[in-house]
This record gives structure tokens, C-alpha cells and sequence, in this order.
């Protein structure tokens, strides 16, 4: 079965289950599928920085908070609303955000130890108090009436496409030889150094390309919400980020995606509990990251992919 | 005879240290250097400068004509030197061939664009780099382990693979920093042989940093010899095993 | 002219209090190498445990002696708690990457903001007036309150209190000792665990106490109390160099006087943001803060 066979097929069976998901279930779980392939798309992005460069940002919100209002602001200002624009506004946000990575990977690769954290943590501060005082985007009001797309499939599609998009990537430059030089500035950045690999530049090379796809998710986000504000994109909004990334396992993109399936359906299971106005997520996603770290820190799939545990757990057995 | 590099009155200090200091040599195309000293005369220090790793605080080293003073590591390599480590420092995660294939591709050109798009290019460029890794190991007989985890090979069989990557990244000057550090009698003999097959074959100049004398004394055409960061002795063999002042390094002075 | 003053007589105050904290931060980081991301929770929680203390013992009316009892039990409190956090939460991770630590902290952190806000409560509580604040004399037209002046003292005797621990005990050269080599420390019999124990535990007290001092100038706690005093004052301690104890405190002080400067002169809405381009701004032209030292790892 070549690939073009293997991906048409992959492509029939998405676009039955679209129809299917369409039809059978209501709008309420139709948000919280397109809300997983949003997270899927920031948990993969942090992922790709965070476990396969092995460099901490805590600042995704921020990257995330920058294509949102992009993508929002062109689609209001520059192109009227039109919903078929929605695309491309997306991958405008993902440009802004990459500017933004760009300028933040600056000065954070300088040194050795964790200045991206730093910087990171820094930069979606400031992103989150200048949205807050510009007041031509609504301020702490928040930005309103952003266009959506006019029904479930459209978005299910826009949003499959997105997130198929955001993973091969990773996946592809994962296997390739960028992939192989972050592997090897993990084990032993000194031997890679010592081999002509330019670190900063790699470092900087995966900031961006995280960047441009934490922008793509804010701005799938916000026309999938129509309505964003700063509040959106707190330290918090990082955190949970993380939680994904980390739960799946630092390094392994399926698990980023199987990650944030299970954080984005957990919570609804969770409504139901009684813990007044605290959302009891805050309770309990800190609860796991803190047994992971101390249990099993590399997370459900570790550094591999779903295919090669697959193989590894036969490999085992035999 | 031409220098394939010279270095000038170079100087480094660490807080009150001087841990090089006025050190000048320099080493002739194709020749078998040797950097000897009692420890901590600085032998690792120069290499580490030389590398990139540390800025010196004077002098200048001249590599092919240029001036490296200022530069990285990674382009100290891609001018032409490579360096293995006192403690080995092999990707012990990855396996014996995507060490080399690691080294390889940092002289290939890959794009971006071949990789995301796994074009016809991405896997020719995979395919050579993979066939040209297995060659290299073949030279040095590792192909067999190609797929072990690096960590897993005996101790001189890793020594060798540290050698075999920086060969793969196509170096003018290699720097061995105590290749025959935990070795037996015998794997010290085939480290001589090793070595010299290695400059002949691969046309290399070679600086070596060692403390057995039997490997110095048999392979190196002159050696260097620090002591507490200064330079104190500079010849052939024959000189430096009877130099009074190397002597004295070592031994400390002759009670009378 | 005498605006200036007050704003850096306010300044001064507040930076005392990022001095204190920032400790903590500088302290575990140049120990342990971590980031402690709930450090502002254990001020928090320092607060809090001084409220609760307040209204066990029933105060009423405010004297010195409830104000010193109100500190030491802050103190303490933030202390035992910084100890166990350190013992249960950060210790088996020590020998992981340091990453792992990071999470775990970030996690913790998380987890003492919003449980707090289910134990106490999320409303804001006023804390009790332990001393009666008075203004007691003027300088080139400021006022000089009883507060303020009690803030100065106490964080200098804290600092001076802190010196005396670090460069002038056996306990404080082995912390010292540690935080250099502390693959060497145990061959010196020195108990790397004991030691690391004490650092916390020490930042921690600072960060009670500064959590008092902040509480009886502005009364109003909240479990979320922690995270906007915490990143402030981890900027300071980058700001004067992490691992440096004299830049935290140089740094806190600093950036306590730029914010109020920035409040006095009506921009406070960017006040947040000004901690944080400080922080970017150094980290580009001197990475290593103010009084930071590169470390050369041997290669």
C-alpha cells in the first residue's frame, strides 16, 4: 500500500467519522472535539521545543495570546468578516507568533540553564499586560463578534486539516535530521558542539518553528470561540499546556495528541463534582503533574512514538 | 614543511590561576604531535582553547592561514578540527551507527523543505548517509555492532567510535585528549597501529594529549611538554626522554 | 521633589520585601540549581498561618508583643512548610533533570493557589491589625509611618540576622560549601540533605516574615497573593544575578524603587510588565545579572 493509497484512506475515514460525529452528536461535544485538536496543536508545539530540544518555555500562552488577536484582528479589520478567510488569517497568526519566537530566542540561547523559561515566563506576561491596555482590541473586555466558521463540518475539517498539518510536521522533522541534531544536543551538547552542530542556532531554529504553531493554534482558537480577552491566556493557560505535553511524554508527538484527548475530555467528566466557583481542574492537574514527575516522569509514550511502542511492547513479548 | 597551525604565547586564567601561560608551538602538516605534562599542566586547557570551548585571555592561534581565536566550537569543526574527550563522550542513547550518522550529516546539506515533504531527496540523502556510516565503521571493524546502544561497546571499541565519529566529520587536524587512558597492554598496542593508519589514511595531521609514555615516545615526530601552564621542553623523543627539566616535572628534583 | 522622596521611601519599603523573597528564590537556585516556582505560595501560606495564629490566640487589640508573636509564627510556619515541600515534593527528584524539579514546582505552586482558595476561602480576608500604625515624624515633606519604618527594620534585621547565618556559622559555610561543589561536600562530612533542608527552610522563613510586613501595610490576603509578589520578586533575584545573595537583595531593592517610580508617574498599568522587560533587557546585555558569575563547566 503506497502512501498516497495509505493517506486517501485516512482522509475517507476522517471525513465518514466527520459525518458521522455531525449527525449524531449535539454541539456541545462538537466544541470539545474541536477544543482537543486545538490543545492537541499547543501540546505538540510546546512538545517540539520543550521535549524534543529539551528547552523549557513557559510561555506558550503568550505565542498563543499573539496569533489569537493577529488572526482576529485581520479577520475583523483587514477582511471583513469573511469566514472563508479563516485559513488565512490562521497562517498569519502563525507568522506573527514566529516573529515573536524569533525575538524571544534572541537572548535566551546565550547561555546555558533555563533563560528560556525565564524569558518566556517574561514575554507572556508582557504579551498579557499590553493586550490588557490596548484598548482598540477591547482590553480586559476582551475582543468580541470574531467570525466562525458556519457549521460543525467545516470547523471539524479546518481543524483536522490543522492538526494533521502541525503533526506530520513535527513527526517528519522529528525522524529527519534536525530531529537527529536536537537527540543529540540533548545527550551531550558538548560531543554535538564538538562536531560542527551550531546550538544556538538549532535551539533557535525549533523556538521558531513551535512558535509559528503556537500561533496557528490561537488562531484556530479564536475563531472557533469568536471571542478571546486576556484572561485566556494567563500563566495558567502554560501550565495546562504543559500538563499535556508532559503527560503524553516529552518527546513523543503522538502522546502529545493522545494527551490532550484525555485533558480535554477529563474536565467534563470532572463538572460534575461539587467544589463551588473553584474549578477543581487546578486541583487536580497539579495533582498529576506532581505524581508523574516523582512516578513515571516520561509520561505515557516517554520519547516514543505510538507506532514504535506498539512494536517495542510486541518486541518484548516475543 | 608548512604549519597546519601555530599557536602564539597563549594565556588563560581561571579566578588567580594561570592555567596556561606564554604557551607557543607549532604543529607541521601531516606530523604526529604529542602534548605531555605531569596533571594539571594545562594539556586539556590548550585543547579546550584550541576547540573553541574556552576564549583564551592572549596570544593567537593561526589554523590554515586563519585566525581562530574567536571562534565556536562547531566552527572551530567545520574549519577542520576535531577533538575526542578524556571521558568519552559518545551519545549513549543512540546507537554505534546513528553516532556517525550524527556526525555525517553535519557536512550534507539538508533542507527543511526535502524532510517536511520527504521528496525523492530526503531519502537519497538518508540512504548515503546511512551507506557512508556503515563504511566508515567498516574501516575500523564496528559495523557489526551498528545497531548496539553506544554505551554497551567494551571500553577501547568505544574509544574507537569516538574516533570514527570526529573522522566523519572530515577534519585536516584531529586532537586525541588520552586515547589510551584504561587500556590494556595489548589494546595500547593497537592504539599505536590505529593511530598511524588513521593519519595515513585519512591524510590527517594529529595532536595527541597523553600520559603513557610507551604510545608517546613510539608514535609522536616531536611532543610538547607543559608544566604547570608553561611550555618547558619541545623536541624529538630522543630529546624530551633525557631532558633534565622534563625530568625534574615528573620526578620532582634529584636529591644529591 | 518631595514627591520623589515619598515614592522612593515607598519603593525602598516594597523593594525590601522582593529583597526578602528573592532570597528564597537565589538561595534554592544556586543550591540546588532549581527554580523554585512555589516559593510564593510558601508567602502565602506564611500570611495565612499568621491570620489563623492571630485568631486562635484571640488578638485584639494590636500591641508589639502580637506583632512579634504574629512574626514568629509566620516564621515558623513558613518554615516547617518549606521544609516538608522541599522533602516530599523536590528530593526524589534530585537526582532527575532538573526539568523535572521545575514541573514538580510549578505544580506545587498551582496546587497551594487553588487549594488555598478552597480551604480559606477565595474572598479576600482582612488580616488583623497587629500593631496600630502611627505617623510619627517628616522628612522633606513625607510622611514616616510607624509601618514603614517597622518594615525597614525588620527585613535589615532579617538581612542582617541572614549574613550572620551564612558567613558567620559552620551551618552557613556548609551551605555555602554546597552550593559550589556539592559532589565534594560529603567527602568533607558534610550532609548534603541536612544542608539543602536548612536552605529552604531558611528562604522560607524570610519569605514569612516578609509576607507579615507586607500584610500589615496592606491588609487584605488572598491565596493568590503569592503569585504577583512572586514574579516580581524572582526577577529581582535574576535581575542582581541568581545565586548571588547581595543581588537579590541589591536587585529586590532596586526594582521595588523602578515600580513605585512607575506608579507615582501614572503609568502602574504597565507595572507588571516592567519587572518582566527589566528582566529581558538584562538578560540580553548581562545574562548574568548584576552580580551573577558565569560558571565554566568542566569539559
Amino acid at each position: 500500500m503506497n502512501k498516497l493509497t495509505k493517506a486517501s484512506l485516512f482522509l475517507l475515514g476522517f471525513i465518514v467519522l466527520g459525518l458521522i460525529l455531525n449527525y449524531f452528536l449535539n454541539s456541545y461535544i462538537h466544541a470539545i472535539l474541536i477544543s482537543f485538536m486545538i490543545n492537541a496543536v499547543m501540546a505538540l508545539s510546546l512538545n517540539f521545543i520543550t521535549g524534543l530540544a529539551d528547552q523549557f518555555s513557559l510561555g506558550h500562552a503568550g505565542l498563543m495570546a499573539v496569533g489569537a488577536y493577529t488572526s482576529a484582528i485581520i479577520s475583523k479589520e483587514l477582511l471583513s468578516d469573511q469566514w472563508y478567510f479563516i485559513p488565512l488569517t490562521v497562517v498569519a497568526a502563525g507568522f506573527a507568533s514566529a516573529v515573536l519566537g524569533f525575538l524571544v530566542s534572541l537572548p535566551s540561547f546565550k547561555l546555558k540553564g533555563d533563560y528560556l523559561a525565564i524569558v518566556t515566563l517574561g514575554m507572556a506576561e508582557i504579551v498579557r499586560v499590553l493586550i490588557l491596555n490596548w484598548n482598540h482590541v477591547g482590553g480586559p473586555r476582551g475582543y468580541n463578534a470574531i467570525v466562525k466558521f458556519p457549521g460543525f463540518l467545516w470547523s471539524y475539517s479546518f481543524g483536522l486539516l490543522v492538526l494533521t498539518i502541525t503533526f506530520v510536521t513535527f513527526f517528519r522533522l522529528k525522524k529527519s535530521w534536525f530531529g537527529r541534531n536536537l537527540w543529540a544536543l540533548n545527550e551531550d551538547d558538548i560531543a554535538a558542539e564538538v562536531m560542527g552542530l551550531d546550538l544556538v542556532k538549532a535551539k533557535r531554529s525549533a523556538f521558531i518553528i513551535s512558535s509559528f504553531f503556537a500561533g496557528v493554534g490561537g488562531g484556530v482558537y479564536a475563531h472557533h470561540l469568536g471571542y478571546i480577552s486576556p484572561g485566556s491566556f494567563s500563566f495558567l493557560i502554560s501550565v495546562q499546556i504543559l500538563i499535556m505535553a508532559v503527560l503524553g511524554g516529552l518527546g513523543s508527538m503522538s502522546g502529545s495528541i493522545l494527551a490532550a484527548f484525555i485533558l480535554t475530555i477529563l474536565p467534563e467528566l470532572l463538572r460534575s463534582l461539587p467544589t463551588g466557583t473553584v474549578d477543581i481542574r487546578m486541583i487536580v492537574y497539579p495533582v498529576i503533574l506532581i505524581c508523574m514527575m516523582i512516578v513515571r516522569p516520561q509520561g505515557l509514550l516517554g520519547r516514543l512514538e505510538l507506532i514504535e511502542y506498539f512494536r517495542m511492547k510486541k518486541w518484548i513479548k516475543s | 614543511m608548512e604549519n597546519i597551525i601555530s599557536v602564539k604565547d597563549l594565556s588563560i586564567q581561571f579566578g588567580g590561576l594561570k592555567a596556561v601561560d606564554q604557551v607557543s608551538f607549532a604543529i607541521q602538516k601531516n606530523e604526529i604531535f604529542g602534548l605531555i605534562g605531569p596533571n594539571g599542566a594545562g594539556k586539556t586547557t590548550v585543547f579546550n582553547i584550541l576547540s573553541g570551548f574556552y576564549q583564551a585571555d592572549s596570544g593567537e592561534i593561526i589554523f590554515a592561514d586563519k585566525n581562530i581565536n574567536d571562534l565556536k566550537p562547531h566552527a572551530v569543526n567545520e574549519l577542520g578540527i576535531a577533538r575526542t574527550f578524556q571521558n568519552i563522550r559518545l551519545f549513549k542513547g543512540l546507537s554505534v551507527i546513528e553516532n556517525v550518522i550524527v556526525a555525517l550529516q553535519q557536512r550534507e546539506k539538508h533542507t527543511w523543505f526535502d524532510s517536511l515533504l520527504e521528496t525523492e531527496k530526503f531519502y537519497r540523502t538518508e540512504k548515503l548517509l546511512y551507506e557512508h556510516s556503515i563504511e566508515l565503521l567498516k574501516i575500523f571493524e564496528l559495523d557489526r555492532f551498528k545497531d548496539h546502544f553506544a554505551n554497551s561497546l567494551p571500553y577501547g571499541a568505544q574509544r574507537k567510535l569516538e574516533i570514527v565519529r570526529a573522522l566523519a566529520t572530515k577534519p585536516s587536524l584531529l586532537m586525541l585528549d588520552e586515547p589510551a587512558a584504561g587500556m590494556n597492554h595489548s589494546e595500547k598496542a593497537e592504539l599505536n597501529d590505529l593511530i598511524r593508519f588513521v593519519k595515513d589514511k585519512f591524510h590527517l595531521t594529529i595532536l595527541i594529549i597523553e600520559h603513557d609514555m610507551k604510545v608517546v615516545m613510539n608514535i609522536c615526530n616531536r611532543i610538547a611538554v607543559l608544566h604547570r601552564g608553561k611550555k618547558i621542553a619541545e623536541g624529538i623523543p630522543a630529546h624530551i626522554k633525557s631532558s633534565p627539566e622534563v625530568i625534574e616535572a615528573y620526578l620532582g628534583k634529584r636529591q644529591t | 521633589m518631595e514627591e520623589f522622596f515619598q515614592h522612593t521611601l515607598n519603593g525602598l519599603s516594597f523593594g525590601s520585601i522582593y529583597a526578602l523573597v528573592a532570597l528564597g528564590y537565589t538561595m534554592v537556585y544556586g543550591i540546588l540549581g532549581m527554580i523554585n516556582f512555589a516559593h510564593s505560595e510558601i508567602y502565602m501560606m506564611g500570611a495565612f498561618m499568621c491570620y489563623y495564629f492571630a485568631l486562635f490566640m484571640g488578638f485584639s487589640a494590636p500591641s508589639p508583643i502580637n506583632f512579634t508573636l504574629g512574626l514568629l509564627a509566620a516564621s515558623l510556619a513558613a518554615g516547617m512548610i518549606g521544609y516538608l515541600v522541599e522533602k516530599f515534593a523536590y528530593k526524589p527528584l534530585r537526582n532527575s533533570p532538573k526539568m523535572n524539579s521545575l514541573i514538580t514546582a510549578i505544580g506545587v505552586s498551582i496546587l497551594f493557589q487553588f487549594g488555598g482558595q478552597i480551604i480559606f476561602g477565595a474572598n479576600p480576608k482582612s488580616f488583623p491589625t497587629l500593631i496600630e500604625d502611627k505617623n510619627l515624624f517628616e522628612i522633606a515633606g513625607s510622611q514616616i509611618h510607624l509601618i514603614d519604618l517597622l518594615i525597614y527594620g525588620v527585613s535589615a534585621l532579617a538581612l542582617v540576622g541572614l549574613h550572620f547565618v551564612i558567613y558567620r556559622t559552620q551551618t552557613g559555610r556548609a551551605m555555602r560549601a554546597v552550593s559550589t561543589r556539592s559532589d565534594m561536600t560529603p567527602l568533607m562530612g558534610i550532609d548534603n540533605n541536612k544542608i539543602i533542608s536548612m536552605t529552604f527552610i531558611v528562604g522560607s522563613v524570610l519569605a514569612g516574615i516578609a509576607a507579615v510586613l507586607v500584610s500589615i501595610k496592606y491588609p487584605k490576603i488572598d491565596p493568590m497573593m503569592g503569585s504577583k509578589i512572586g514574579m516580581s520578586a524572582f526577577v529581582a533575584a535574576v535581575f542582581g544575578g541568581i545565586g548571588s545573595l547581595h543581588g537579590a537583595i541589591i536587585g529586590g531593592l532596586l526594582l521595588g524603587v523602578g515600580e513605585y517610580y512607575l506608579i507615582g508617574y501614572g503609568a502602574s498599568t504597565y507595572r507588571d510588565a516592567l519587572s518582566f522587560s527589566v528582566l529581558i533587557f538584562i538578560l540580553l546585555f548581562k545574562p548574568t545579572g548584576l552580580f551573577g558569575s558565569k560558571m565554566k563547566e568542566k569539559i
